[in-house]
Parts: C-alpha cells; sequence; structure tokens
C-alpha cells in the first residue's frame, strides 16, 4: 500500500507541472512584415507561473530569444495577471493558458527559406510548493513571396492580443508623490457604472509599491484616490508610476495600463 | 501542570524582548528585533548576544528550487565562506516553514542537509510557529538580513541582484557588499532589494 503510494506521489511531482511551447501566427511572411509570435503557457490545474513582476514571492517567467541575423523580438506583452494569496504575500502570474506575445518585424533582406525561431523559456510553477521549468522552444516560418496564416493559432494570437491591457485616455489618471507612497487618482469617464470600488493597482516592476489587492481607496467628488504604500525596498523616487489598474466590472475586470509621470510637490522626501 | 507553565514563560519572554528591542516589523536602519531560537546544533541562539558581530540571517526551505538552485551551483556556500573570512561575523539558516509544510523539517534532517550541501551557515534555527520570520516579515526563501554589531538592521532583500538584472554577466551580491560597506563605516549603498524565491511556507 505504502509503496503505492509512494509510486503514485513520484509519478505526479515527475509530471511537468508547466509547458511551454512557441507559436506563430503565420506559416509564411514576407521581407518587411510584421510577426506576431506566442510563447504559449499552459500550468497543471492549481499550479500557476509568473507575471513580468512575479509580486511577494515567486519568480518572472523569462523569455530569451535565439532568432535569425537581424530579426528583433519586441519586448514581451504580458496579460493581465491573476493576483494569488493575500496581503503580506501577494503574487501575480498566470493558470491554466496564457499567450506571452512578442512581435517582429521581418528584415527586408532576410533570405528566401525556412527560418526556425527559438526561445528559451524560465520559469517557476507554484501550488503549495515551487517546481522550476525550463524549456528551449522553437516554431518555423516560410520567408518568401507569400503571406499564409496558420490556422490553428493566428485566432488564439489575435483574440489574446485583443486582450492585452491598454491604455484608454477616457480615464484620467495622475500619480502624487506622499510621504508614505503615492496617490493615484482615479477619474472615470462619465457614463461609467461601477459595480464596486475594488480597483487594485499591480505594478509592472517589484520593489516600487506594496503588492496589494485591498488599497485604502477614499472618493472625492466623481475621483478615486487609491493610496499605494512605497514597497520597503524601494531605493529611489521613481520619474513615473507604471503598472496596470484592474478596474472592477461584473465579469474580468479591465485592466488599464498605467505609465504616468509621478508629481513631486517638491517637500523633502 | 509544569510544562505549560514554562512554555507560556517562554513565549511570553520571546514577546517581551521583540517589544523591547524594536519588536514588530523589521526596518533596515532601526534595531533588528530580538529573538530566541532553538539551533539545529542543539543550542538556543539568542540574538541580542550577538552584539558586536555581524550577524547574517538566512530564510531557508531545503525542498525550494530557489534554495536549491543556490546551493547546487554553490553560490549561496560561496558567499557564506566569503562573509565569515570577513571575520566578526556570524551566519546562521532561519526555517519558517509549519508542520506539514515543505521545509519543515527535523533537526536531524537539516543537519544532513547541512552535510549535503557543505554549507558554511554556522547553523539552522527553527521557527515552526513562524514568529521570528513574521517579525523580520521574511517573503521568501531565500531572504536575506544583515544586522551590524549595533544590533541595527542594515540589509533585507534578495542574495543578489540576478532577478532584477536578468542576463547580467556579473550579479551583484547584496549581502557580501552590504557587510564590506559597514565594515569600511560607509554606508550600505543597496540596502534593500525585492527578495526572489518560494514563498515562506507560513501556516494558513
Amino acid at each position: 500500500m505504502t509503496l503505492a503510494i509512494v509510486a503514485a506521489v513520484l509519478l505526479v511531482q515527475d509530471a511537468p507541472k508547466a509547458t511551454a511551447e512557441l507559436v506563430s501566427a503565420r506559416t509564411h511572411v514576407r521581407p518587411g512584415e510584421p510577426l506576431t509570435l506566442g510563447v504559449r503557457i499552459q500550468t497543471e490545474p492549481g499550479w500557476h507561473v509568473y507575471y513580468r513582476n512575479a509580486g511577494d514571492s515567486g519568480m518572472p517567467t523569462d523569455i530569451k530569444w535565439s532568432l535569425p541575423k537581424n530579426w528583433r523580438a519586441s519586448e514581451t506583452q504580458w496579460p493581465a495577471p491573476h493576483v494569488f494569496g493575500e496581503d503580506g504575500l501577494l503574487t501575480y502570474g498566470y493558470e491554466g493558458e496564457t499567450f506571452l506575445l512578442s512581435r517582429i518585424t521581418v528584415p527586408k533582406g532576410t533570405p528566401k527559406g525556412k527560418h526556425t525561431l527559438s526561445a528559451q523559456v524560465n520559469w517557476l510553477a507554484c501550488d503549495e510548493i515551487c517546481i522550476e521549468g525550463s524549456a528551449k522552444v522553437s516554431t518555423q516560418v516560410t520567408v518568401g513571396n507569400a503571406i499564409a496564416t496558420n490556422k490553428t493559432w493566428q485566432p488564439k494570437l489575435a483574440e489574446a492580443w485583443g486582450k492585452l491591457p491598454t491604455a484608454d485616455r477616457s480615464w484620467t489618471t495622475i500619480a502624487e508623490a506622499t510621504p508614505t507612497g503615492y496617490v493615484l487618482n482615479i477619474l472615470p469617464p462619465v457614463e461609467e457604472l461601477l459595480p464596486s470600488n475594488d480597483f487594485v493597482f499591480i505594478p509592472a516592476q517589484s520593489s516600487v509599491v506594496e503588492h496589494k489587492k485591498n488599497h485604502p481607496i477614499t472618493k472625492q467628488g466623481s475621483s478615486f484616490m487609491l493610496h499605494l504604500n512605497k514597497s520597503e525596498y524601494a531605493t529611489d523616487a521613481p520619474k513615473r508610476l507604471t503598472g496596470l489598474l484592474l478596474i472592477p466590472r461584473e465579469g474580468e475586470p479591465k485592466a488599464l495600463k498605467i505609465d504616468i509621470p509621478v508629481q513631486y510637490r517638491g517637500e523633502s522626501s | 501542570m509544569k510544562k505549560p507553565l514554562s512554555f507560556l514563560a517562554l513565549t511570553a519572554s520571546v514577546v517581551v524582548l521583540s517589544g523591547f528591542y524594536g519588536g514588530g516589523k523589521a526596518a533596515v536602519g532601526a534595531p533588528a528585533p530580538t529573538f530566541k531560537l532553538p539551533g539545529v546544533d542543539g543550542k538556543t541562539h539568542d540574538l541580542s548576544k550577538y552584539k558586536g558581530k555581524f550577524v547574517v540571517l538566512e530564510w531557508i526551505n531545503r525542498d525550494c528550487p530557489v534554495v536549491k538552485g543556490q546551493y547546487n551551483s554553490g553560490n549561496m556556500q560561496r558567499t557564506q565562506a566569503k562573509a565569515k573570512e570577513m571575520g566578526n561575523v556570524v551566519w546562521v539558516g532561519i526555517c519558517s516553514s509549519a508542520p506539514g509544510k515543505q521545509g519543515h523539517l527535523s533537526a536531524g534532517e537539516y543537519v544532513q542537509n547541512m552535510k549535503d550541501t557543505r554549507s558554511q551557515s554556522d547553523t539552522i534555527l527553527l521557527d515552526p510557529d513562524g514568529k521570528v520570520g513574521k517579525m523580520y516579515d521574511a517573503k521568501t526563501t531565500p531572504h536575506m538580513m544583515v544586522i551590524d554589531p549595533k544590533g541595527i538592521l542594515i540589509y533585507n532583500g534578495a542574495i543578489d541582484d540576478r532577478m532584477a538584472n536578468r542576463g547580467s554577466a556579473s550579479p551583484r551580491n547584496h549581502v557580501l557588499e552590504a557587510l564590506k560597506e559597514a565594515k569600511a563605516g560607509k554606508a550600505v549603498s543597496v540596502p534593500t532589494s525585492q527578495p526572489y524565491g518560494c514563498d515562506v511556507k507560513y501556516a494558513n
């Protein structure tokens, strides 16, 4: 009985908790034209990998590209992550299927023919425990006069791209420094009806503000003031506040891209 | 009847000590919270008795892959050895894994782990109720704290900047840098940085 249990535990531990593959929106591309790629990560139920800012623990998922000469992958476009844990030990990451996206412009002058695109992907997958994972992933595209979409992946990549957080000028956001951190002043568009005040700010980098899902929030007229405490690991006074603002919705929150200057009122820090 | 009383007394003394020496969250620049914890070496270690020495605290979980990575590469042991070579440095691991959680092991198992990894740490302290971990707000394994001879916390965070500066050819070792600078009488240039690793396995 004990041997069977031990064997079963070993089997479970050997099964990869997360897998990665590289998928392309196109099978055939022309020089000078854009190409969307996605590192497709899938996790076992209950397991998650981490966002560009893992939060209080974990390790960000990392992608290192190996591409043909002169090909350059754009900065990774990260879908809005889920928030795991509680304030005090809060992390940001992904469970299930996720596409970490990138765009390449195929350089003019790329020789015709098949080209291999590769990446080394490293991650930490956690549920109660954590398991490191690593994979070399690749895909091929044919460069020539023809364009052809990959019928399996183009729709999924287009859907994932469409869901990426975006800036939205109809929301006014202003960041002011305070003695303990920052106040993010949020003015929604006039017609916006919010189901709750549960805004969550997810910083793009660690060591800037405390990672929280319950920020103190006050209302001033139509504006919401989100009080963000400086991270205990912060070492400088950043010029900009970057991250995502999760706006409460009936279903999934809307993720607003925030990249705004921090206003310092000229007082001593 | 006797056992419960002395346990209460010990708990009370830990609480009183931490309150007296700046207990609560450990902040860089402030006195490091004091504590008494049993070591896997069979001795009780009282942080306040280490005044006059530098103390490095290394939050550990034997089975966390990030900890294993630091030990498999030899980086942690090299850091431990270099730190102690500087002289007047005490290095202790602390395990705050709760019973039933990953990393919660017996003293014997951590003694074996220290042998297997050729750890250069003086010992590992056992903090199964997580009190000391929470006093320091230890979030990850590894998570490093450096305390100066006056009992002031001078560094809190990651062991190095490998996570902050992915792909850097020469990672900065924050623990060794803090010790070097403080020993030279300088201010610590990087007093804090976001730690990385598995979360500390506190009780739910």
